[in-house]
């Protein structure tokens, strides 16, 4: 997450969800007070009126001075839940705080959202705008709350305004104030599960079947001899050695070696985008629940599976790597967390039009590292790689996942006049 | 702070105070008990522990009945469209309740029960009763309305989330996230809230335009026919229809040269409505005349203040009598005789009539009435003549009608029965003296009755009153003495209104009720005009209107008061009002005052209302005093405690479970007095753990006791353990080293 010094807040104000109910209620009243002309009907357009002033009034003051501070997380992943933290601190000593929602926005004014930010976008970033709600923030109080949000594509999610509002007690009208809080959460490709077999397949073993790196380090087979170190085990000092040399030598010992999985990430191949997978059949309550999801291209598809074989292959606890043809991008196989979230993080801000210019152009990119498995736009699968790396395709990915039905599997799916989904307005823009 | 079963006790409070409030509105404690042990009956299936709401079919099944219901109601009531539509709404709100319910539905529920308070306010307004439940109502819809916003909120964000989520991912609601306090913190901003309401909706109140034409919507409705008692006809024949109705219809505040009357509660007072000249035997009841009905009323215009009838005679002291009438269908101002003058704020004009003098409302007017009137107390003289100069032009002092000096049922007899009356009392030739001896001796001869012989034959009541049975109730005296007055050529005509005796002390004003309605006679003297004279046993009347005492008796007065006072000062304001408030507000910031002196001025005037003693104002001063007192430290106390709680983190605990571990832990509050004594504080964001580690790393042995206290608290608070003798001795021993060290060390 980057983040940057907040401005300072703006404040509106606005009509309420119950505003027009509430309009409604004062017309009721004040029309058969004025007809029947009874006391107590007046008295009660008084206090509906009342309950109008005090609405434009309280939120004010309950929201003035409350300071939040967004907690985003430094990356998501792309159709998972990421959490929005935010902190709440509610400076005021006499007055607390009831009802606040918060909620992200873009763009200049109400509506901005509308025109900038990834609601705005097309397809959009986001299906609708992060919400969170605290009940109570007690006078000199702090809260913690959250605001869950589904990234829908890979990339930089760009997080502009923190919106707190409030239309608490009676909702003719809202209060607002918005802070200015720029950050960007870095989305991961859409991460499927793969059937195991595939990962099985795709990763390199030793061809003499020991699981052995030929480095020192282990405590495997012999590898050689060195001066002996304060901390090595007295097992593994060479005695024969040390007596004819006169200083102690110890053993070094071979390492395990995990099984590697390099995957070759080949978005050369524009003709790729064309090839279309093969339909599925779903059900209509399916098809119509994924109507707004849009269906992932060619090599968003490729670049989800490189992603989820790479975190099948952290997960079995292999030596991940990653080369990208065509760019520089070249990472040697390893194991660990961070190494993971490397890769995770290059396939994330991948382009894929550049590295097909400059593959166009002729530009090879990096080498050194040779892949095990290749994820390639189209063709066909080659799971058993007998002519060198294994190859699978984009098109076929529906295939290698293990739950066809769950998660963002409907993704994989294309159907007939398709269309991107639209972006869900803020509730009280549907209001 | 669980919002979801709050909002749903709270609406249910709010549901059944709606129908209770309904119920009395429309007088009705049938429906009041039926309603309400449905409305219960069905949120115990919906919500209790059954927990099972009617299906759906069931639910609109029985919103079928309830539109069948309607159709019903409406063409038993005749066409009352507002009782039946609020009956249905009761109905809707049973079904509601007993169905399943999301916030929409909860929504929806708010709404109806808030259309029926309103349809409630419309058919019963101007009741005290019904006031103070609308306000209970109006505090709990703020209540509920503020946690129902909470919920809608809580299922906005749930919802928003929903739709921004993949497809089929199932996302829960937002958890509810709140701090510490918020209970009481949520009471204090309901009332903060509920007490701005009021203050906006009091000037609203004041200054909001009204057409000064109200209380004329329900005037046919058949709970607008609300009557006080009073009839313009006598009947013979059975019993007097609002015999001991204890209902209170008006009050009558009277005073002389400002100064309230003397001695008031030894005094009687008879109200009078309308005058009764015509006998139609065959129907056996006195009405009005045929030519009084409107023939010669005269319109007064009280639009400019006090409206003069009458010149009154020199020396003649004059009463102003103030009535507050509560909300009746008839059109008649009741007043006492002579009628010298009338002012009302709420009435633009009356029709008098001179003959009957009747003072009556040009139309039905169904809200409650303040007016004045002025009659001359003690001083008799005929104020016909300045009656008919006004009325006609010119002075006359002609007689009545022939007609009132006529009686044809058994006259003879009659006659015979009433010369011998008069001769045997000497009465002379005046019309005035032989018609009180006739009165005096029904007085002391027959026997007053509520209880009416059965008619039976051809033979009058009056007749068989007179010479038969000769027990009846007011009716019948009045009805015996016109008769015997006519037959022997007195003038004379029955009068019916109220008799008026019981004072209220606290209002400093007569009450005038329901069963307080009585009959007498009026006879003409060509000297003083119109005169009434009560045939009526005054004892029997007095033990027959006697309000029931007993300890529920100085309840009713103060009720009583506040009614008419709520009467007065509330259901009564109007156009008029508002302009006279206006005009004073004017005449105060004209002249060079304040505020606060004219409030002063006002809370003196109503302390002299009340004429307290000076001993009196001392005893209230001095209970009051601690009252207050009381009132403070109860409230010191609850603040104290309360931070006692928060201090020992017991605020979360059940009521029962925290005053019982309050008393064990006061050992741990009695070592952070200790210590603060001393310059050491524990900081609100410190752990008692953190306190004792921090005191324990300054100094080990001076602090030493101070980590065995924070242990036996620990223990104590989140160990549940007891402070059994041998903890007891343990605390003590430690609080006792921890004194010396802090001295010592």
């Amino acid at each position: 997450m980057t983040g940057e010094a907040a401005t300072s807040p703006r404040a509106r104000i606005g009509i309420g969800p119950a505003g027009p109910g509430y309009v409604l209620v004062i017309g009721l009243v004040v029309g058969l007070a004025v007809y029947a002309q009874i006391n107590l009907l007046f008295w009660g357009v008084g206090l509906v009126l009342g309950g109008l002033v005090v609405s434009a009034i309280l939120p004010v003051l309950m929201l003035s001075g409350v300071e939040a501070e967004r907690m985003a997380p430094s990356h998501g992943v792309a159709g998972e839940t990421t959490i929005l933290r935010y902190k709440l601190v509610n400076p005021k000593g006499w007055l607390p705080v009831f009802g606040l929602v918060i909620r992200e926005s873009w763009g200049p004014g109400r509506h901005g959202w509308r025109h900038a930010g990834p609601l705005a976008e097309d397809p959009p970033r986001l299906a609708g705008s992060p919400h969170g709600w605290v009940l109570h923030l007690g006078p000199t109080a702090q809260a913690h709350a959250d605001a869950p949000c589904w990234p829908r594509r890979r990339g930089t999610l760009a997080l502009e305004k923190v919106v707190l509002m409030s239309w608490f007690p009676f909702g003719p009208l809202r209060r607002e104030v918005e802070l200015d809080q720029p950050a960007h959460i870095l989305v991961y490709p859409h991460i499927f599960r793969l059937a195991r077999r595939l990962v099985v397949r795709t990763a390199a073993y030793d061809p003499l079947g020991a699981q052995q790196r030929e480095r020192g380090g282990g405590n495997e087979e012999f590898f050689g001899l060195r001066p002996y170190r304060p901390g090595d085990s007295l097992k593994l000092i060479d005695w024969k050695h040390s007596a004819r040399t006169g200083q102690l030598v110890s053993r070094e010992m071979t390492q395990v070696a995990p099984p590697r999985l390099v995957v070759g990430l080949d978005l050369s191949d524009p003709s790729g985008e064309a090839v279309a997978p093969p339909p599925r059949r779903r059900s209509a309550t399916e098809a119509e629940t994924t109507s707004r999801e849009p269906v992932m291209g060619a090599t968003e598809r490729a670049i989800s599976l490189a992603a989820s074989l790479i975190c099948e292959g952290h997960l079995a606890g292999y030596q991940v790597g990653l080369v990208v043809f065509g760019a520089d991008t070249v990472y040697p196989p390893h194991h660990s967390v961070a190494h993971r979230g490397r890769l995770l993080e290059a396939l994330a801000r991948l382009d894929a039009e550049e590295i097909r210019r400059r593959a166009a152009a002729g530009h090879k990119g990096a080498t050194g590292v040779d892949p095990t498995v290749v994820v390639r736009l189209g063709g066909d699968d080659d799971t058993e790689g007998r002519r060198g790396p294994a190859i699978l395709s984009a098109a076929s990915m529906h295939k290698h996942v293990s739950d066809p039905t769950g998660g963002a599997s409907h993704m994989l799916a294309r159907r007939p006049g398709a269309r991107a989904g639209r972006a869900t307005p803020p509730p009280e823009e549907a209001a | 702070m669980e919002v979801g079963p709050l909002f749903r006790r709270l609406v249910f409070a709010q549901l059944l105070l709606g129908i209770i409030g309904y119920a009395v509105a429309e007088r009705n404690p049938g429906l009041m008990m039926i309603a309400a042990a449905f409305a219960a009956l069905a949120w115990y299936m919906a919500e209790g522990g059954v927990g099972r709401p009617l299906p759906r079919a069931a639910t609109n099944f029985g919103v079928l009945a309830g539109l069948l219901w309607l159709l019903f109601d409406l063409y038993r009531q005749g066409g009352d469209v507002l009782v039946a539509m609020c009956h249905f709404l009761i109905w809707l709100q049973v079904v509601m309740l007993a169905s399943p319910k999301r916030n929409r539905e909860y929504g929806q529920l708010l709404v109806v029960s808030l259309t029926l308070m309103v349809g409630a306010t419309m058919i019963g307004g101007s009741s005290f009763l019904f006031a103070l439940l609308w306000v209970a109502y109006a505090l709990l819809a703020i209540s509920a309305v503020l946690v129902f916003q909470l919920e809608l909120m809580r299922e906005r964000v749930a919802n928003a989330n929903r739709r921004a989520a993949p497809p089929g991912m199932r996302v829960a609601a937002p958890e509810a996230v709140f701090g510490r306090g918020v209970r009481w913190q949520f009471r204090v901003v309901t009332l903060a809230t509920a007490a701005g309401v009021v203050v906006v909706s009091v000037p609203v109140f004041l200054f909001w335009p009204r057409s000064g034409e109200g209380g004329t919507l329900f005037a046919d409705s058949r709970l607008g026919r609300r009557t006080s008692g009073f009839s313009e006809r006598a009947s013979m024949i059975g019993a007097p229809p609002q015999q001991g109705n204890p209902e209170a219809v008006m009050t009558l505040r009277l005073r002389v040269d400002g100064e309230p009357l003397s001695r008031p509660a030894e005094r009687q007072w008879l109200l009078r409505g309308a005058a009764l000249g015509r006998y139609d035997r065959r129907n056996r009841v006195w009405s009005r005349l045929r030519a009084d009905m409107g023939t010669f009323d005269r319109q007064i215009n009280l639009e400019t203040g006090l409206a003069r009838l009458v010149d009154l005679p020199d020396g003649a002291r004059e009463i102003t009598a103030e009535v507050a009438r509560l909300a009746t269908v008839e059109r008649v101002l009741f007043t006492l005789q002579p009628v010298t003058g009338l002012a009302s704020e709420h009435v633009s004009a009356v029709r008098f009539d001179p003959d009957t003098q009747r003072v009556v409302l040009p139309e039905t007017r169904t809200g409650p009435i303040v007016y004045r009137f002025r009659t001359v107390l003690g001083e008799r003289f005929n104020p016909l003549p300045q009656y008919h100069r006004a009325g006609r032009g010119e002075e006359t002092d002609e007689e009545p009608a022939a007609t009132l000096r006529e009686w044809t049922v058994a006259a003879e007899r009659i006659r015979r029965r009433a010369k011998r009356i008069i001769a045997r009392a000497e009465a002379g030739t005046a019309n005035q003296v032989r018609a009180r001896a006739l009165a005096r001796h029904l007085r002391e001869h027959y026997r007053y009755s509520l209880r009416n012989p059965p008619a039976s034959g051809d033979t009058d009541p009056i007749v068989r009153f007179l010479f038969e049975h000769k027990r009846g109730h007011c009716e019948l005296y009045a009805g015996a003495l016109a008769a015997m007055a006519r037959t022997i050529g007195i003038p004379a005509r029955v009068v019916t209104g109220y008799r008026v005796s019981e004072y209220n002390d606290l209002g400093g004003y007569y009450v005038v009720r329901k069963g307080h309605a009585h009959a007498w006679t009026e006879i003409y003297d060509p000297s003083r005009g119109w005169m009434p004279v009560d045939a009526t046993p005054p004892q029997a009347v007095d033990d027959e209107h006697a309000v029931a005492r007993g300890w529920l008796a100085p309840f009713r007065s103060v009720y009583e008061y506040l009614e008419f006072a709520w009467l007065r000062v509330f259901v009564s304001y109007d156009e008029a009002d508002q302009r006279a408030m206006t005009a004073g507000a004017r005449k105060a910031a004209g002249r060079e005052t304040s505020w606060f002196a004219d409030t002063w001025r006002a809370v003196r005037h109503w302390i002299d209302e009340l004429r307290l003693t000076r001993v009196t104002i001392g005893f209230i001063a001095f209970f009051g005093f601690f009252i207050l007192l009381g009132i403070a430290s109860l409230v010191r106390s609850l603040v104290v405690r309360r931070r006692r709680f928060a201090m020992l983190q017991l605020t979360r605990l059940p009521p029962q479970e925290r005053r019982s571990l309050a008393r064990q832990l006061r050992f741990y509050l009695t070592m952070l007095d200790m210590l603060e004594r001393h310059g050491i504080v524990r900081p609100a964001w410190q752990s008692p753990f953190q306190f004792a580690e921090r005191l324990h790393a300054e100094a080990p042995e001076k602090f030493e006791p101070v980590l065995a206290l924070t242990d036996h608290f620990y223990e104590i608070r989140f160990g549940h353990r007891r402070l059994d003798e041998t903890r007891t001795a343990s605390v003590r021993a430690h609080l006792k080293r921890l004194e010396r060290n802090l001295i010592h060390l």
